[in-house]
């Protein structure tokens, strides 16, 4: 299993222990093979300081850790040279976080960057808690053709998954806040199991809320695979769907 | 280990694509071994109150295990005491729920106090649903002043259940009901240093949430085993006054559940 969504770092908004050490320690408790992960410095401070922590980090993990890169389009200045430093050292996936650092979706500075994300066939992660998120992501992605995957979707809002998901094939989403076998299998069944992700938010949150709903789906083996890894494999391949 | 769910649905919340009839409650919750359950009337939710507490009561006429909340609307006062003394005398209420939806901007209204003191006559716990430090700070600020009540924080405040744990623990009349979305690693263990094992109890939301969306958190929980036990079903069997029964959730006396 390859738990796309994990952190690491200093957690400012409350207290909690998300060092490097305890991330691993989690994923080892869990069974969890690998973790795309990344430094919260890179969220909270400095992103290209954060982007630096992250590959040092996951370098010395044995193949454990997987980076994903940040960059803060507030800054936007050296943001596409970011992009493309860290895409020739492998980096493929990359997550904004429009909730933490408080930028609105039609800020400028983003379409350049989304742009050349799709430009250069990497994989947006973006937050979308709350009602509408989705949509509005879906729209500001569409354009590029910007393979995303949808953060921390509320399992009540899944009417509007059912409503975006046909039409922006760009979009995949992690099963995290599903938190109903129900919800996963019929997506699963309606879209296919290529456009889900497992993720946990660990070490922030618990591990065994993400993963339980999602073995007690009705998904066939094959189906369970790829959203429990297979589908992040290929994307971080090049490959995915 | 035996489970108690102390706060599930009866009926469709609007955005569920699940229709929480009986026949999906006992089938998901006994899937998860919860062998008791405290359910309240999604109609009451967002609704006519009165019709979802009536509807409710039809439901659970006969079953074993299942019980419900008397759903009151402190815009109708006067109403919702009529409903605690038409249902409360009776043994399949356990409880009385005030749902958020319907509380109106703050919790601790001049209609809840109205409510609440009918309410001590009966001797039931209240449960509020709470999504916020307000909503929180709201239960806590009743919960001093109606002593006699037992309150149940409902979903912990959500995402600020950080100030649930802290204000709940010097209130012994506070019981922190721990289902949410938010699964934060930390809340359990937190929660049972601050409010102690003893006034935490899990609640499923189902259909709104699936019970092993909840259970996982307790799962996880850097808790003691006994402290687990406590949690899924102990303080929920003497805060409800519950018998041990040996049968399953949802077998109707004399039948069996088709």
């Amino acid at each position: 299993m390859i738990d796309a969504n994990t952190l690491f770092g200093f957690w400012p908004l409350r207290r909690a222990d998300i060092s490097p050490e305890t991330l691993v320690s989690t994923l080892k408790k869990h069974k969890l093979k690998a973790a795309l992960t990344l430094s919260t410095t890179g969220i909270f401070a400095d992103f290209q300081r954060g982007n630096e922590e992250t590959l040092q980090v996951c370098g010395q993990s044995n193949g454990m850790l997987l980076p994903i890169g940040t960059i803060d389009p507030r800054r936007y200045v050296g943001s596409l040279e970011e992009i493309d430093k860290y895409l020739k050292q492998g980096v493929r996936v990359w997550r904004l976080f429009w909730e933490q650092q408080g930028f609105d979706l039609d800020l400028h500075p983003l379409t350049e960057i989304l742009k050349r994300l799709a430009e250069r066939g990497a994989t947006l992660q973006v937050d979308a808690t709350r009602r509408g998120d989705p949509s509005r992501i879906a729209v500001r992605t569409k354009p590029f053709g910007l393979r995303t995957i949808l953060l921390g979707v509320d399992g009540r809002h899944v009417g509007e998954l059912v409503s975006i998901l046909g039409e922006h094939e760009q979009l995949l989403v992690e099963t995290r806040r599903l938190a109903d076998p129900q919800v996963v299998t019929a997506l699963a069944q309606r879209f296919g199991a290529t456009r889900l992700v497992f993720g946990t938010a660990s070490p922030l949150q618990y591990v065994s809320s993400a993963k339980l709903p999602l073995e007690a789906a009705q998904l066939t083996d094959e189906q369970k695979a790829l959203v429990m890894g297979g589908n992040v494999r290929a994307l971080l391949a090049g490959t995915g769907a | 280990m035996p489970i108690v769910d102390s706060h599930a649905f009866f009926g469709r919340p609007p955005e569920s694509v699940r229709a929480g009839t009986m026949r999906e409650v006992d089938s998901v919750l006994g899937s998860c071994h919860i062998s008791a359950a405290i359910l309240a009337s999604a109609q009451a939710e967002r609704g006519d109150f009165r019709r979802g507490n009536e509807e409710l009561g039809r439901a659970l006429a006969g079953y074993h295990n299942v019980f419900g909340y008397v759903t009151v609307h402190p815009s109708y006062p006067e109403e919702s005491v009529e409903e605690l003394r038409r249902r409360l005398s009776q043994e399949v209420w356990r409880a009385v729920k005030l749902p958020r939806p319907i509380a109106g901007p703050r919790i601790a209204s001049e209609g809840l106090r109205t409510i609440l003191h009918a309410a001590r006559r009966y001797g039931r716990p209240l449960l509020i649903d709470t999504e916020s430090d307000t909503d929180v700070r709201d239960v806590v600020e009743l919960a001093n002043e109606y002593q006699s009540v037992k309150f149940l924080v409902g979903g912990m405040g959500g995402s600020h259940w950080e100030t649930a744990v802290r204000l709940c623990a010097q209130v012994l009349n506070t019981t922190l009901e721990i289902g949410s979305l938010e699964a934060d690693q930390d809340k359990l263990r937190d929660a049972v240093a601050a409010v102690t094992p003893r006034r935490i109890v899990f609640g499923s939301r189902f259909p709104e949430l699936h019970p092993l969306f909840v259970l996982g958190m307790v799962k996880d929980a850097a808790i003691e085993e006994a402290d687990r036990q406590r949690i899924l079903f102990r303080n929920a069997m003497e805060l409800f006054e519950l018998q041990p029964t040996a049968e399953t959730i949802g077998a109707r006396r004399g039948e069996a559940v088709a």
